[in-house]
């Protein structure tokens, strides 16, 4: 039930496959049956239609299977431009964007169909999401022209489809949409088929009628998005522009800091990084990470003592500092810290002798232990687990003793720094063994 | 006409105690107006401190549903920031994240792109395309939450990167691969990896045709990336060995299948 968006050398095509109708029985079940089959990469879930995709630009759909076969293809609507499409990429073409759970409508009608030639889109725009209603966007097509290939549908009273995202993804789907049409890469193509030809020429004459309408109205609603938009970019501007003088005053305080050098007291400095912090402006004096040691800060860590105590025992002493910042982001829901934020206020916990610290291994990794946790000690115990097995990878040590497989690698690398272990680096991975030469050597 | 009558003894005096007093009394004067002058800076400063958040809150009374809503202005807003060099993501205390909400909206993300990464790390050793990790991202969210770009991901993981687990942003083909893991890839690994996005895998001999390496160099960056869990071999391929990136594996070239399924596969 993805909905995908290629694009080949020669063929150019956008693909939907859209979410299977709800059947009126079985209701939200069926659908979190096809979801988790889905999920779990079962092969029941691919069935597609039947084969015959035009040549040419396309925008396709690919019926992701499920209980509805062949169901729930009525007449009418603008998914009489499709055609049957196999689902599979055609040779020449690669995918752009795979988006799920897209659902298409026929007009207003909630159906789904086939494949349609890029070159049939008027215009596409979006439509915001609401109460119970999921965010859409609306595809304007060009009236069928007689030659068309077979397809579900023979005939409708809409002009436009909507694609309905039950999964999100508009955004992104939109984009990559719009590029597409504004490219018009299609009458970049050399033409092969007498078919696409005829069909180019009929539409040129179609378009003036009906079409006309349909783009009017859209450019009136162009222009009243593009205000509102213009109107937002010109406040953000002279906010900016405020903002810039409040930067500008900064660097001007920084510098007689500087020249000043200890005639600016404590508390005017740490008054100074708290406008700082405020604004999001980069300490000039020391170039140090905005606004670290503040009251904020100081006062962060203390609260970060105090929730992290019993994670830290949980987790034998030591987290890495992203497990700290997913742990306390979660548990706030609302007003969450920023990754700076968290780690200025953790290079304050040992001046402020607090019961937990930040360490920072060889490799980058950082993390918080607690200031009873003793990583040297603990080496100990992980060279007498690697003996007891022979040999260990990190993986499997992480396994063993019920550690993150990043803070295991840490010990372990540890361990082998101290002399303690040493390791047989191959392609199948990274194991280490007890050093018998430290041992045994006499 | 004045008579001056001057001591002896007086005149000697002057050159020395009074003149190094009058000298720190100047000192002092002068120290005394620097003291002044960065007070006077710091008053001002917090003056217009408060007038700048007057004027925020009057912006975000106005426009903050529009950078919620809309991806294209969010980008715009950033990167006018970034202009005039402020940064509004770099602290949740901040003006920006309290009163337009951005704050919220990309820690959440990074939380959630953490998890993703860890969820997955064991398949594909640390690497994954953009494109994977928004659709994961997106399915984790779930239907009711605020819709996010691929943008709005890339800046997350900028934040993320001070954390010191790893992240990184690795431009191949025409978009990223997401590092998560503190393994190093210098320029040798990053161009195998930018090389093996067209077909999702590359072998020695492509290596050596398109970037003219020796054999001992590609062999070294493909061991490296094979160690590290972010290459898979494929032994059997036909004319040589393939290094391939699961990273990379769409629904296109492959379909994920459960541990029968492969016992039965595979002789």
């Amino acid at each position: 039930m993805a909905a995908r968006f290629m694009r080949g050398a020669g063929n150019c095509a956008v693909r939907i496959t859209p979410a299977p109708p709800l059947p009126r029985l079985a209701g939200r079940g069926l659908e979190l049956a096809n979801e988790r089959a889905a999920r779990g990469g079962g092969g029941a879930e691919r069935r597609r239609s039947a084969v015959v995709a035009a040549p040419g630009v396309r925008l396709g759909l690919l019926r992701g299977g499920g209980a509805q076969d062949g169901g729930g293809l009525r007449g009418g609507g603008a998914m009489d431009r499709f055609v049957w499409s196999s689902g599979l990429l055609e040779i020449g073409e690669s995918l752009v964007l795979q988006q799920r759970g897209v659902r298409l409508y026929d007009g207003d009608e909630k159906e789904y169909c086939i494949a349609i030639p890029l070159s049939q889109i008027v215009f596409i725009e979006e439509q915001a999401a609401g109460i119970g209603k999921s965010a859409k966007i609306v595809v304007h097509l060009h009236p069928t022209s007689s030659n068309k290939d077979p397809g579900p549908f023979q005939s409708s009273i809409y002009s436009y489809i909507k694609l309905s995202f039950k999964e999100h993804g508009q955004i992104e789907f939109y984009r990559r949409l719009s590029e597409e049409i504004t490219q018009r890469r299609w009458e970049n193509m050399p033409v092969s088929q007498s078919l696409q030809i005829n069909k180019g020429a009929q539409a040129g004459r179609i378009r003036a009628v009906g079409i006309v309408g349909i783009e009017r109205k859209l450019e009136e609603k162009r222009k009243e998005t593009d205000k509102n938009i213009s109107e937002a970019f010109e406040d953000l501007s002279k906010l900016m522009v405020k903002a810039r003088e409040m930067v500008e005053l900064s660097k001007s305080i920084a510098n007689k800091i500087k020249e000043k050098q200890g005639d600016i007291t404590e508390d005017e400095t740490i008054r100074f990084k708290s406008y700082l912090l405020s604004m999001g402006i980069a300490n000039p004096v020391t170039r140090e990470t905005y606004g670290s040691g503040t009251y904020y800060h100081m006062q962060l860590a203390k609260q970060l003592a105090g929730i992290l105590q019993a994670p830290l025992e949980e987790r034998g002493g030591i987290m890495s500092l992203t497990e700290v910042y997913c742990l306390v982001n979660r548990a706030r829901g609302l007003e969450l810290l920023s990754p700076e934020d968290l780690v200025n206020a953790c290079k304050m916990l040992v001046s402020l002798k607090l019961p937990i610290r930040l360490c920072v291994f060889d490799s980058g990794v950082m993390v918080i232990e607690l200031q009873s946790h003793n990583e040297e000690e603990m080496v100990a115990s992980a060279l007498e687990t690697v003996s007891e097995k022979g040999s260990l990878t990190a993986e499997e040590f992480a396994k063993l003793v019920g550690m993150s497989v990043l803070l295991a690698k840490e010990r372990l690398l540890l361990a082998e720094k101290m002399g303690h272990l040493c390791r047989d680096d191959s392609v199948e991975g990274l194991r280490f063994y007890p050093n018998l030469f430290m041992t045994q050597s006499e | 006409m004045t008579l001056v009558l001057r001591a002896a003894g007086m005149h000697r005096r002057g050159v020395g105690a009074g003149a190094i007093a009058k000298k720190k009394l100047a000192e002092a004067k002068y120290k005394e107006r620097g003291t002044v002058l960065a007070e006077d800076q710091l008053a001002q400063m917090s003056k217009q401190l408060d007038m700048f958040k007057t004027n925020l809150e009057e912006f975000a009374s106005k426009h903050k549903q529009e950078i919620r809503k809309n991806p294209q202005f969010r980008v715009q807003f950033q990167d006018m920031c970034a202009t005039i060099g402020v940064d509004p993501l770099a602290s949740g205390k901040g003006f920006w994240s309290e009163m337009l909400g951005v704050g919220d909206f990309y820690y959440e993300l990074g939380v959630q792109i953490i998890e993703v990464c860890l969820a997955l790390k064991h398949r594909n050793g640390g690497l994954i395309t953009l494109e994977e990790l928004h659709q994961q991202v997106l399915k984790g969210r779930g239907k009711f939450a605020q819709d996010v770009s691929q943008d709005d991901l890339i800046r997350a993981i900028k934040k993320l990167k001070i954390l010191g687990s790893g992240f990184g942003i690795i431009p191949v083909g025409g978009t990223y691969l997401i590092q998560s893991v503190p393994a190093e890839l210098n320029m040798d690994h990053t161009v195998v990896l930018q090389l093996a996005e067209k077909k999702g895998y590359v072998t020695v001999s492509e290596i050596r045709s398109s970037l003219k390496w020796e054999v001992e160099r590609a062999k070294q960056v493909l061991e490296h990336l094979l160690k590290e869990g972010m290459a898979w071999l494929d032994a059997q391929a036909p004319e040589e060995s393939q290094y391939w990136l699961p990273a990379l594996f769409t629904e296109l070239y492959s379909q994920e299948i459960t541990p029968e399924e492969a016992k039965e596969a595979i002789p």
